[in-house]
């Protein structure tokens, strides 16, 4: 399975590399020690920072929300810019491969990104459970917050989960071979 | 201080020597206990070190010797374990080991008697904050400290033990909490940053030709085909903007932008809706961005229609042609065997067209409207789907025959594929208003000014004035008019209604201007505008303007209409063409 999880993260190398430099980043903000600063290990933490799990209750949620929040904006617009023209309006559909322009390909590039960066969106399993024992565990967060973080939270569990074991990559590989293939 | 230092040392010289008798160390050892008593001395560990049995010493002393440099970690240690006295401590591991008085030969020095604090020597050394003696007493530690304790990254500092299983001290958890990125790292966030921006303004582009071309389908699902196809063009008119606002004038006609080939099928698909495989097919056979061979299943088959109804029509034309040439122009009812012969040897003919055939070779050879009629009743029975062919020449037959009710009932089935068809409801207005049923007529002139898209809100306006007219109101209609060329000064059906509006009043001079301002500004006349001209022309003596008219029927393989004939003959007058009857020309 970890093998799986590895070769998923390094065919959306691009994605899974800024997906871990976010998470550093959301690192630094909160003040959470960094504990290897390498993304790409051949591990199952490939394409996340080791770091130390959060104290806070704040901080166990932003480190896993804000990390997926911006891969989701860069998925949500890499994705939108290569779909919309490719899919919907099917530009350049009656040219052959080889005869179709430059900006054709970009918009494939673009599919490709956001295809990417939708298969790193999601926080490690530790991270989450961490989230989950800081808010919902013994001295957790008051009942309105608890409310207020109930969706985010079941969203990034069970994406991490997801992630964990690869059904994101497969769902939108088949997602997106589809949408070539009907092309 | 001092003397205390010179007294000890003194008395270490005195007593280290190798006199091993307890007398000489008792009395420093009861002055040092005094003196400690008078000082912060621990006065509890002294007398104990004091106390310490000689093998004990020994011990410490020949550990000094080879291990000089734990005697700062040993002091610091032993100043943990008193009440903060390092002094003492140091002074008395220093004394058991010798090595401040660098007497290193490992022998027992004493029992503690010639002790004394030095407590002063710790004050003078120690820092305020503690941390160097943290430091000295960690490093002296280090030994100490098991292997599984230590931090894993400095490996010389005790693991914060306030997280349970973390493996790191609290000085590398605050050096870790602030670990950089690489340049490499931040280049890249940069250069993904500047992508998103480029893939941001893409996704604004797509957006932008894509919202009418999902508006268009979405009104689709609803029967606005009209409206449908207008959000296509208004599509194709967004790619022009963009193309040529990246491009400027666009000399290289380099094309970035484009509305897709996905667009055109629904395109044609919503053209063969409104007009059938005809001019579908004919559309898919014209359009460059289209690719036949790629042709989805359902455009495939209204293509392979479209091919079937121009075949079955080239066949027809061939075979008449063959009958001309043989004997002569055929009859009537010769043409109509022939076509019932062909659709009976034939398989592969397109069999709704044989029967629509039949009705234009009635029209042409100027069959009673009643036998038109009953080839299009004959083909709305037999192909029922087909409505593309027979509803709207139906329509047209029943009207001008005053079935109002059959006419009503078409216009429905016309408004059931297309909710947007303007001539529809303004036809079933006009049945309704023949009818005298004023509360239908304003019920549908509602729903006509509901569902008319932007495009044709100007022909709406045109009806309403033509109703007015019709009442009588010439005034009114006339300044519905106005108002409507005033805001769409190139729409031709408001300069039509004004000039009829102005032949009713009698002001045939007025009539001609207005209509030829229309004539002049559009680029392609309909035939219901150049019937209004030819009669305020002949009306007006302006007959130049009569024979160019003529001339473009001739040219169109067409002629003036019955009533507008009549008109211009003197057999009929303005008032009863259009105020009774269909209330128009055509």
């Amino acid at each position: 399975m970890t093998a799986l999880y590895i070769i998923t993260k390094i065919i959306t190398l691009p994605m899974s590399y800024l997906k871990s430099l976010w998470e550093h980043i959301t690192c630094v903000i909160l003040r959470l020690a960094i504990e290897h600063k390498e993304c790409i290990k051949m591990d199952e933490t490939c394409g996340h920072v080791e770091h130390r799990l959060a104290d806070k209750k704040a901080s166990a949620y932003f480190v896993c929300a804000i990390p997926s929040f911006v891969m989701f904006l860069v998925a949500l617009v890499t994705l939108a810019a290569g779909a919309i023209p490719l899919f919907y309006l099917g530009t350049f559909k009656y040219l052959a491969l080889a005869k179709r322009p430059l900006v054709f390909w970009l918009y494939v590039v673009f599919v490709y990104l956001g295809g990417s960066a939708l298969c790193n969106m999601f926080p490690m399993v530790e991270d989450v459970l961490k989230m989950r024992e800081k808010i919902y565990g013994k001295d957790g967060a008051n009942l309105f917050v608890k409310i207020i973080l109930f969706l985010p939270f079941l969203w990034l569990t069970a994406g991490a989960y997801l992630e964990k074991y690869c059904v994101t990559f497969l769902l939108t590989a088949g997602a997106i071979a589809a949408g070539f293939i009907l092309l | 201080m001092d003397d205390f230092e010179k007294n000890n040392e003194l008395e270490n010289e005195a007593e280290i020597p190798e006199t091993e008798g307890s007398a000489a160390f008792d009395e420093p050892a009861e002055e040092v206990t005094a003196e400690s008593a008078d000082t912060e001395a621990p006065e509890t560990e002294a007398p104990a070190a004091f106390d310490e049995p000689a093998e004990e010493v020994i011990a410490e002393s020949a550990d000094t010797e080879t291990q000089e440099e734990e005697a700062p970690a040993a002091d610091e240690e032993t100043a943990e374990e008193t009440d903060g006295d390092d002094a003492g401590a140091e002074t008395t591991d220093t004394e058991v080991t010798g090595t401040e008085d660098g007497q290193d030969d490992g022998e027992p020095m004493l029992e503690g008697g010639d002790l004394q604090p030095c407590e002063d020597i710790t004050d003078e050394s120690s820092d305020e904050d503690g941390s160097e003696d943290q430091i000295e007493d960690t490093e002296e530690n280090i030994e100490d400290i098991p292997e599984e304790e230590l931090c894993k990254r400095c490996f010389a500092r005790r693991r914060d033990t306030s997280v349970e299983g973390f493996e790191y001290c609290s000085v590398c958890v605050d050096e870790m909490a602030e670990t950089k990125l690489s340049f490499g790292a931040f280049f890249y966030i940069v250069l993904s940053t500047a992508v998103f921006m480029i893939a941001a303004v893409f996704m604004l582009a797509g957006i932008y030709v894509a919202q009418p071309v999902a508006k268009a389908q979405i009104v689709a699902g609803q029967h606005r085909m009209t409206q449908a196809m207008e959000q296509l063009d208004v599509a194709d008119e967004r790619v022009e903007k963009l193309n040529s606002r990246v491009f400027g004038q666009n000399k290289n006609n380099i094309i970035l932008f484009e509305t897709g080939t996905n667009t055109e099928y629904r395109y044609i698909r919503f053209l063969n809706v409104l007009t059938g495989p005809p001019s579908a097919g004919e559309t898919i056979e014209k359009t460059e961005t289209i690719n036949i061979e790629k042709l989805p299943k359902d455009l495939k088959a209204i293509h392979d229609e479209y091919r079937l109804f121009e075949d079955t029509y080239d066949l027809v034309s061939n075979e008449f042609q063959s009958i001309y040439e043989t004997t002569g122009e055929p009859d009537f009812d010769t043409m109509i065997a022939k076509i019932d012969q062909i659709a009976q040897e034939n398989d592969n003919v397109h069999k709704p067209a044989l029967e629509y055939i039949k009705y234009y070779l009635a029209k042409n050879s100027g069959a009673p409207e009643d036998v038109q009629q009953s080839y299009l009743e004959q083909l709305e029975k037999k192909y029922p789907d087909c409505v593309w062919l027979y509803l709207n020449p139906l329509l047209n037959l029943y009207f001008d025959a005053g079935n109002y009710n059959k006419v009503i009932g078409c216009c429905d089935k016309i408004l059931k594929i297309n909710v947007n068809d303007v001539s529809a409801m303004t036809y079933k207005a006009r049945a309704y208003y023949n009818l005298d049923k004023q509360d239908k007529v304003d019920e549908t002139v509602k729903l006509l000014e509901k569902n008319c898209t932007e495009n044709s809100k100007s022909k709406v306006n045109a009806f309403k004035a033509e109703l007015k007219r019709r009442d009588g109101k010439f005034d009114e209609a006339i300044a519905i008019c106005d108002n409507e060329i005033e805001k769409y000064p190139k729409k031709e059906e408001a300069y039509r209604q004004k000039a009829i509006a102005l032949m009713l009043k009698g002001d045939m001079k007025g009539a001609h201007e207005t209509i030829l301002i229309a004539y002049e500004q559009a680029d392609d006349a309909s035939f219901n505008m150049l019937e209004i001209l030819a009669i305020t022309a002949n009306k007006t003596g302006d007959k130049e303007k009569i024979e160019e008219i003529e001339n473009i029927f001739s040219y169109y393989g067409g002629s003036l209409s019955s009533k507008a004939q009549a008109c211009i003959e003197g057999t009929m007058t303005v008032e009863q063409i259009f105020m009774e009857g269909t209330g128009d020309i055509g």
